[in-house]
């Protein structure tokens, strides 16, 4: 295959826009898989995605296309992530392409998401091109789009593809386009070997599945190959690329191609994302520059809810985190919790996606605590730490100030819901920096807000009250400094380490009424009475009772129906069992986790 | 050869009370009479399996009321015919206060039925009402008389507590009326809201004004003192009786004895496994004749059911268990898997030994669900 002949490219868009319905449309119009073999959605391959209806992990696949002059030509579609979170995925995938279909859905235009990834593909240099989907809805306007796309974001769009990807409306157009519009690969398929690693899986038999793509050069089967970040060396076992849903070996992956090696990797740490590989001997001179470093903004702890599957648990973090360089943990303890991690996490969707997978995927129940943004404090002994575990904050008095993580928030929301959410961010601490109007319909909002206070339930916030028009994006802008205290619960006069979190001082109050409301609801009823405080330092500022137990008896055993009475006591003990003993209080699981969301 | 208790479930009501789960319901002629030929069938079908003698006789509800003279009449020939029954047998009826006539009460004279209980809940035409009950408090004294003419000398009352908008007063009212006519034996029930009830409805839509757990609490308590006074025993959490009239059948169910369950939806505990009978009534009708059709097995023998089972059937009665005798059938669980839980309601106050007996306190009875599942 000629270099000329390959095109490597994304497929970018604002959640629901219709991404992953294009990409399958476009596998099944290239005649790789029949109709009867397409399930939906071909790419998200994760349980977990085709549930949310989002791509969380990137996946890449090669097709065939012969195009109307005549030629066949390599495609190959890395698929990406359409979440704000997932970010670091889509520039991951980007680095791999030339070029970026730009999906905009035709009835809601441009969206927080659109402008994000936009940007992301434009500092990577790729050419994008926009596609405008579905023009068979009744509110499309697709003409209305285009010039959004125009004025917006500045992009030549009179000639883009108009299209229904669900009704497989004029795909055919947007194939051509690709052929057209996105440039073919360049690169010295007999320099010395460039190749950059944008993601990987761990396969029990393989060892680590490396994806790559050929910057310079020509990687084989028997390559003697090296990292250069980490700089392990191996001897390639395989080369290959992805057909949907497989891997196809071949000889050879020259400059341009997109595929995968395998080289009896274990160590999943030996292979990192953003690495180049080079061949030992002839090794290239430069290093590709690689991704930028993601730091997590939200830590939570992740406990096993069976004590004894602490290593399970650190196993299915050790796999997770082979294509997720941004899962970062390290192990901790907690008097409440035992033995567990402190994870990482780009934000709380991120967050989320992570405990589920370990849930699904690894068949592991788990408890998660309460998310917390890395504070700096500063110390009045002059040293500075950064926070991300509420537990280690240094006494008051050691204290000279602390800050908080700032982010610039893009709301895009339609315009009578302007007052609700600016309520909404106001009540965040939010502040107000400007307001465009994109359309007559509909206005972007900037606002500063702190990460904190949008880590919880704000996605949710928002969605409810502009009946999910809302769309938001943020990124981090640097850290305040800020009048913060943490927020300790006490469950029978003992302090629950693993409920404490740091708060704005204004806010401690309303945050620790709330919780000791939701625990009161969430705690069973003891042989004793329970109070459940909630306290700054020695004040109590939020107090509840969990009364005694008075009655828990059954008055009749009827007729003689043992089963049935063995049966109700077999299940309030199983209750029982998946309880966490607090001192001598025996708290829920669930109710580690109510703290989360407390705007209901 | 150790002797059974026979219970015989009449799963057909007048009107379905409002607390009621239990399997029953209003049906008609033709149903009843198709029902009681196939208890018979499936009495007979025990004859063959069933050598030991029967020592007790349930036929409980539902409101076996209900039947006919010639139904009840039929069912009787036909365990006589098949069954072995011992002479000094306790035989008791469940009635209804609106079910019992003149001619039920001379009928009942001739049977060799010896007990009967009957349901009244309580005296106060507002909670009998709210109950969902058919009858009233004169019904009940009727039926109570007739049935003392019909030389029925071991007469049990049932009674409910911690109904809505019932108050300390009005039950301590209903006891000391009851225990004045001076039955054998008494039944004290705390209602419980059971789902899939009409109470259940209410209860979920917050439309139930309940008495406060403290309140029912008092009541129940209460019930022990104002039943002393009248020379009432308490042998079961919710059982009162005069010395001598515990009934032999409910004993049966708490002390391991075997007991056959005949009819629709009915438990029994053969030799160390327990079998429930199929709920459905078409089912039932078609293949009652086949004891291993319309029956499945719910528990299975074993030794450690059997001594989980001990500590929460044995632990509702007054006296406990003997422990000395435990500890020697079940090789001394209270020092080995069972010694944390043990000492801990010990400690807590809930269970306590008193002259070789385990048993629970009065408080341990109040949550006794909370003790039990400690053995399990």
């Amino acid at each position: 295959m000629k270099q000329e002949n390959i095109r490597n490219f994304s497929i970018i868009a604002h959640i629901d826009h219709g991404k992953s319905t294009l990409a399958d449309r476009i596998i099944q119009m290239t005649g790789l898989l029949t109709e009867r073999e397409m399930s939906e959605q071909v790419l998200d391959t994760m349980e977990l995605e085709r549930e949310r209806g989002i791509t969380i992990k990137a996946q890449a696949v090669r097709l065939v296309y012969t195009a109307k002059d005549g030629e066949e030509y390599v495609f190959n579609l890395i698929d990406t992530p359409g979440h704000v979170d997932f970010n670091y995925e889509v520039s991951r995938a980007l680095a791999a392409c030339e070029g970026a279909v730009l999906v905009v859905d035709a009835a809601q235009g441009i969206e927080a998401q659109t402008m994000a990834n936009v940007y992301l593909a434009l500092e990577n240099d790729l050419e994008i091109m926009p596609v405008i989907n579905k023009i068979d809805l009744p509110s499309a306007d697709p003409q209305r789009v285009i010039e959004e796309v125009e004025d917006i974001i500045g992009l030549e769009a009179q000639d883009a593809p108009k299209i229904s990807a669900k009704e497989g409306l004029n795909v055919e157009d947007v194939l051509e386009a690709i052929v057209h519009k996105i440039p073919a690969p360049i690169g010295d398929s007999k320099a010395p070997l460039k190749a950059l690693i944008f993601d990987s899986v761990y396969d029990p038999y393989k060892g680590v599945i490396v994806f790559c793509r050929i910057m310079e050069g020509t990687i084989r089967k028997g390559s003697r190959i090296k990292m250069m970040a980490t700089k392990k060396e191996f001897e390639v076992i395989e080369v290959g690329y992805f057909a949907p849903g497989s891997f196809i070996p071949t000889d050879a992956l020259e400059a341009g191609f997109v595929g995968y090696i395998t080289a009896s990797i274990k160590n999943v740490s030996d292979t990192q994302v953003g690495d180049t590989i080079t061949e030992v001997g002839r090794e290239t001179e430069k290093a590709l520059a690689g991704y930028k470093k993601v730091n997590p903004m939200v830590y939570c702890g992740i406990y096993p809810a069976d004590g004894s599957k602490y290593q399970d648990l650190r196993d299915a973090l050790d796999k997770l985190k082979l294509n997720d360089a941004a899962l970062q943990y390290e192990a901790e303890t907690s008097v409440a919790l035992g033995f567990g991690f402190r994870c990482g996490f780009l934000g709380l969707l991120h967050l989320e996606i992570i405990q589920e997978r370990i849930e699904r995927e690894y068949n592991l129940d788990i408890v998660t605590t309460a998310p917390s943004v890395i504070y700096k404090v500063k110390k009045t002994n002059g040293e500075e730490i950064a926070l991300a575990n509420p537990i280690d904050l240094p006494e008051p008095s050691e204290i000279q100030y602390m800050e908080e993580p700032m982010v610039k928030a893009e709301i895009m929301v339609p315009k009578e819901y302007v007052g609700t959410i600016m309520d909404l961010c106001q009540d965040r601490r939010g502040t107000y920096i400007h307001m465009d109007y994109i359309e007559e319909s509909r206005a972007l909002l900037t606002y500063e807000l702190p990460l904190n206070e949008i880590i919880y339930d704000f996605f949710d916030a928002l969605k409810s009250r502009t009946k999910g028009y809302a769309s938001f994006d943020y990124q981090l802008i640097g850290y305040v400094e800020s009048d913060l205290v943490r927020l300790d619960v006490l469950i029978n006069k003992e302090i629950v380490d693993a409920l404490s979190f740091i708060v704005h001082r204004e806010k401690a109050y309303e945050r620790g009424r709330k919780i000791v409301e939701k625990l009161k609801n969430e705690i069973p009823r003891h042989m004793f009475e329970i109070p459940i405080q909630a306290s700054i330092g020695n004040k109590v500022i939020a107090r509840e009772t969990v009364r005694a137990m008075r009655k828990d008896v059954l008055a009749k055993c009827y007729g003689g129906d043992i089963s049935r009475k063995r049966k109700l006591l077999e299940k309030q003990k199983e209750g029982k069992k998946r309880m966490r003993q607090v001192g001598s209080v025996e708290v829920p699981q669930k109710a580690f986790m109510s703290i989360l969301k407390l705007d209901e | 050869m150790n002797p059974y208790s026979l219970y015989i479930h009449i799963p057909f009501c007048a009107q379905k009370c409002a607390y009621c789960d239990f399997l029953s319901f209003p049906t008609d002629i033709k149903t009843k009479q198709n029902y009681v030929e196939s208890l018979c069938y499936e009495i007979q079908a025990y004859s063959v399996r069933l050598k030991a003698p029967i020592q007790t006789i349930f036929i409980g509800g539902g409101t076996p009321s209900v039947l006919t003279l010639a139904q009840l009449n039929q069912i009787f020939e036909t365990i006589h015919q098949y069954l072995t029954v011992q002479s000094d047998a306790e035989v008791s009826i469940e009635v209804n206060p609106g079910t019992v006539t003149q001619a039920f009460a001379k009928w009942i004279e001739k049977t060799p039925i010896n007990r009967v209980s009957i349901g009244l809940q309580s005296i106060d035409a507002e909670e009998l009402k709210m109950l969902g009950r058919i009858h009233n408090y004169d019904d009940f004294l009727k039926t109570y008389h007739r049935l003392r003419q019909a030389n029925i000398t071991n007469i049990n009352i049932d009674l409910m507590f911690g109904l809505p908008n019932q108050t300390n007063a009005s039950w301590e009212k209903t006891l000391h009326t009851v225990a004045k006519l001076s039955p054998e034996h008494l039944s004290t029930y705390s209602l419980i809201i059971e789902e899939n009830t009409a109470f259940d409805d209410l209860y979920t839509r917050n439309q139930l004004m309940l008495p406060s757990e403290e309140d029912e609490r008092r009541m129940y308590h209460r019930t022990k003192e104002i039943l002393k006074e009248y020379g009432y025993h308490r042998y079961e959490i919710s059982n009162f009786a005069k010395d001598g009239y515990e009934c032999q059948h409910n004993l049966s169910y708490w002390t391991d004895k075997n007991y056959i369950g005949i009819g629709l939806g009915a438990a029994s505990y053969i030799h160390g496994a327990r079998y429930s009978n199929t709920s459905d009534m078409d089912n039932y009708i078609k293949h009652s004749s086949h004891i291993d059709t319309i029956r499945e097995l719910t528990d299975t023998a074993s030794k450690k059911r059997r001594m989980e089972e001990q500590i929460f059937l044995g632990l509702r009665l007054d006296r406990g268990i003997h422990l000395e005798s435990f500890n020697k059938t079940f090789d001394d669980p209270f020092h080995k898997e069972w010694k944390e839980a043990y000492v801990k309601m010990l400690n807590e106050g809930l269970l306590m030994v008193d002259e070789g007996y385990l048993k629970l306190t009065d408080k341990g009875i109040d949550v006794s669900n909370y003790v039990f599942q400690e053995f399990l």
